[in-house]
């Protein structure tokens, strides 16, 4: 089994390379654990997050054969079988790569539409400026009860469940043509978060959510391409959130007549 | 600024420099999990100046992947007495009963607040949080959010931060804690991203960096748990507390070793040996499978050992197909995600095999119940710590409590001390910044003699092999002078990489340092405790020895080594008794 994966040294080179790893056979079963066998055995030189190994975390995204996936999450021999892309394609997903053989090699390249820093290490600054954005904090519509927590129907937390679920690992903000193209696009998971606010009850801002992002950088700048629902690997399904926002919005005159303008 | 010649900021041969803009803060949190944060807004509420100094992102932290629940009794029929009795003797009797009582009678308000902040629980049919049975508790005392615990509960910590506009240093690995005397006066950082080092002068710093569980093979531990803020101030000090006692979760998946949740059998799954018995029977007949943790570990390994794994192998069936498809979506869809993922099975058709691992660690850095260590301003919290509230064994449940209850004291101490503290000298730290840039730059001249990767396998081996689950006097003596030699190994060695923009071998390396270290105090502090208690379990002596081993471990950082001394358990709520279930 062969690794290609795109190297990128700040100082030293001037645009991304591709270096060849040969592992024995498939060393654990995951990516995440090949990469780790090069790293550990073959040239410690090479950089890429991690932390939990168990797709919990978030830390290990990246585009694997042209598709953005957490490495630990995924199994070098799904891989290797050659499940095709369904994405709508832009950017790094769609440019060729020199010598890459699909039939013998995965291809290991940082998660698109991030700077690079180091080989696959991105800069997530934007991402995480997004979701300062959104304020994803609890705002109460009231103060808490004092010695007891707020009572909350079954079916409000499960209504949450999907959305809280998100681990923030970027897949999607790194499928997404928009975030692409739109410098200023806060991206699916930021809008994600927001919707996880705008449907908990115990939260008083609900259509001042609305409100907020009712821009070109919020929920108006998604044009509904679903990358991100494709991607996510905790079926949180962003641009469902998104299109939700998007109708909610819609629902209330005020914010039609006053688009962009609050 | 004051400085030595001997110690250059840069070095003439490329390397690490050393930044020479001095970063201060009041108070500085090193580690973004949920102990860390929890202090960070503790202190920050009372008034003090905060920073998060952690090597990866916040919510990349390893509290992220906490999935059963967090004890508390939040119901008219349960009492903070029970939890606190349940949890002394779960700890064999060794925990501190002083700090245990503090840590049940704080549980409700810390749970609720978390409530309060945003964290969605699962909901009991009433909308109060819902709670579930887990190992060793008297009453269905586990407050849970789905199998995902941790994961919301750190999410909300760092959206509540985040809300509060608390200072975060992400990718920031601490490499010296400085103490002068006995004084902390700061902390000296290598920025991982741009590859500078820092000195970060504080009145207080408080340790929340979590636990160790990479020094073992077969841990459920994420990979960046290598121990390194409590290893640091041992090395500065600050003595560790009774690092014999190691968890081994009964239930972790095989292959992988990933968490399989104790909320699995709270939720009513049962334990299957390879002829089809529900062994449990025989080793803890009231409980059951939900025996503490110790316990069923080592019912497990001895199934394992003698035989009556599943075909032979090393594992034996956690099953859960009885419960039923919809039951277990709702409650273990993570669990079964993970199955699916990393085991090819679904635990809704077929039994999971499961091995003990390691899992957690009891000690820590010894500190008293507002998190002070013996270094003045030095403080901590979490996993990294040892308040002592889980003595010899862990409940499951009360780790993610720990990290509220004792992250929230430890923060407000923190901010309380630091007016008092004195000026900070900005010489001292000028030196320690000189001297780690020197021994990063040494380390990147060594030549490899061995990969420190290669070293750190060996390490796991032989702690997993000569310390787990079942420990016996010769087999340890010879785990430690393997741990001896990989240390003396590691020190001559140096990395394959010299870059100085993310430069993982050199984090590695250190790491390593961290590692080590503690391994050589869990290892001495297990030979030297002749009796089994808890999770440290000797075939040579396997009783409690209540007249000559009721007590803390304490290892200082000595020349050639640990320096071992004993401190009294404080007891006066519970009566020592058998440990029977």
């Amino acid at each position: 089994m062969r690794l290609r994966v795109q190297r990128f040294e700040p100082g030293r080179d001037t645009s991304p390379r591709y270096q060849v790893y040969e592992l024995e056979d498939p060393p654990g079963q995951t990516v995440l654990g090949a990469l780790f066998e090069v790293q550990d055995r073959q040239d410690g030189s090479i950089a890429f997050r991690y932390s939990c190994r168990g797709a919990v975390c978030g830390s290990c995204a990246m585009l694997i054969n042209k598709v953005p996936r957490l490495a630990c999450k995924t199994q070098v021999s799904d891989v290797m079988e050659g499940a095709t892309s369904n994405l709508q394609t832009f950017g790094t997903i769609d440019q060729d790569v020199e010598d890459w053989d699909p039939e013998t090699e995965i291809l290991v390249e940082p998660l698109p539409n991030f700077p690079v820093i180091r080989d696959l290490v991105v800069d997530m600054t934007r991402f995480w400026n997004a979701l300062e954005e959104v304020e994803p904090w609890m705002v109460p519509a009231e103060d808490p009860p004092e010695g007891l927590e707020r009572p909350m129907e079954h079916g409000d937390v499960v209504k949450l469940e999907r959305l809280v679920g998100c681990i923030l690992c970027a897949l999607c903000s790194g499928s997404c043509p928009i975030v692409h193209d739109e410098p200023d696009f806060l991206g699916p998971a930021a809008l994600a978060k927001a919707r996880r606010f705008y449907e908990d009850p115990r939260d008083v801002r609900r259509d001042g959510i609305l409100e907020m992002l009712y821009t070109e950088e919020g929920f108006e700048g998604c044009d509904l391409i679903y990358n991100c629902v494709k991607v996510c690997p905790r079926n949180v399904a962003p641009g469902g959130a998104i299109r939700k926002l998007k109708k909610d919005a819609a629902k209330l005159p005020a914010l039609e007549r006053g688009r962009n303008g609050i | 600024m004051a400085g030595s010649d001997d110690f250059p900021l840069s070095s003439s041969t490329g390397g690490f420099e050393g930044a020479r803009e001095l970063l201060a803060h009041e108070v500085v949190v090193i580690g973004g999990g949920l102990a860390g944060l929890r202090a960070a807004l503790a202190a920050a509420n009372a008034g003090a100046e905060v920073a998060v100094f952690t090597k990866v992102h916040p919510i990349r932290s390893h509290s992220v992947a906490a999935q059963g629940g967090i004890n508390a009794a939040l119901r008219e029929d349960d009492s903070v007495e029970s939890h606190a009795f349940d949890t002394v003797k779960g700890s064999d009797y060794l925990a501190d009963q002083d700090a245990v009582m503090l840590l049940a009678s704080e549980a409700p308000d810390r749970v609720r607040e978390m409530e309060h902040w945003g964290t969605v629980f699962s909901r009991a049919e009433d909308g109060r949080i819902a709670q579930r049975p887990f190992g060793g508790a008297g009453y269905p005392r586990t407050a849970y959010a789905q199998d995902r615990t941790g994961h919301n509960l750190l999410h909300t910590l760092f959206e509540t931060a985040l809300g509060q506009g608390i200072r975060v240093y992400e990718e920031y690995f601490i490499t010296r804690i400085v103490v002068s005397g006995d004084r902390c006066l700061g902390v000296v950082a290598l920025n991982i991203r741009e590859g500078q080092l820092h000195s970060i002068q504080a009145r207080s710093v408080v340790i929340a960096t979590g636990g160790y569980g990479r020094i073992f093979d077969r841990s459920t531990n994420a990979v960046i748990n290598t121990g390194d803020g409590a290893s640091l101030a041992y090395r500065a000090g600050a003595p560790i507390e009774d690092m014999e006692f190691v968890q081994f979760h009964p239930t972790t998946l095989y292959g992988t070793n990933i968490l399989m949740s104790e909320g699995i059998r709270g939720e009513g799954g049962l334990l299957w040996n390879g002829e089809g018995e529900r062994f449990m029977e025989r080793y803890a007949p009231k409980a059951m499978e939900l025996a503490p943790r110790d316990i069923v570990a080592r019912s497990i390994q001895t199934e394992i050992d003698e035989g009556r794994g599943i075909d032979g192998k090393p594992f034996v069936h956690l099953d859960i197909t009885h419960l039923g498809a919809e039951h277990v979506k709702e409650r273990l869809p993570g669990i079964r995600e993970i199955c699916i993922n990393f085991a090819g099975i679904d635990p809704i058709e077929k039994p999971i095999p499961i091995q003990p691992g390691q899992h957690y660690s009891m000690g820590g850095l010894a500190c008293d119940s507002d998190g002070a260590t013996e270094v003045t301003g030095l403080l901590t919290a979490g996993e990294a710590a040892c308040v002592s509230v889980h003595g010899a064994n862990r409940l499951g449940g009360n780790s993610l409590l720990e990290t509220l209850v004792f992250g929230r004291r430890a923060g407000v101490a923190a901010a309380s001390q630091a007016p008092t503290a004195p000026e900070p000298d900005e010489a001292l730290m000028d030196v320690a910044l000189r001297e780690e840039v020197a021994r990063m730059n040494g380390i990147l001249m060594r030549p490899v003699e061995e990969r420190h990767a290669d070293l750190k396998e060996r390490l796991q081996k032989v702690m997993f092999e000569h310390f787990g689950v079942f420990r016996n006097g010769p087999v340890m003596k010879e785990g430690l002078e393997m741990v001896q030699k990989i240390k003396a190994a590691l020190e001559i060695t140096g990395i394959d990489y010299h870059g100085s923009v993310f430069n993982q071998a050199l984090v590695g390396y250190l790491e390593m340092e961290s590692m080590v270290e503690l391994a050589e105090v869990i290892a001495m502090g297990a030979i030297a405790r002749e009796e089994s208690r808890g999770s440290h379990s000797r075939i040579d002596f396997p009783d409690r020895d209540d007249e000559r081993w009721l007590k803390h471990t304490f290892a200082y950082v000595g020349e050639d080594g640990p320096i071992i001394e004993y401190r009294e358990v404080t007891l006066g709520h519970f009566e020592v008794k058998e440990r029977v279930y």
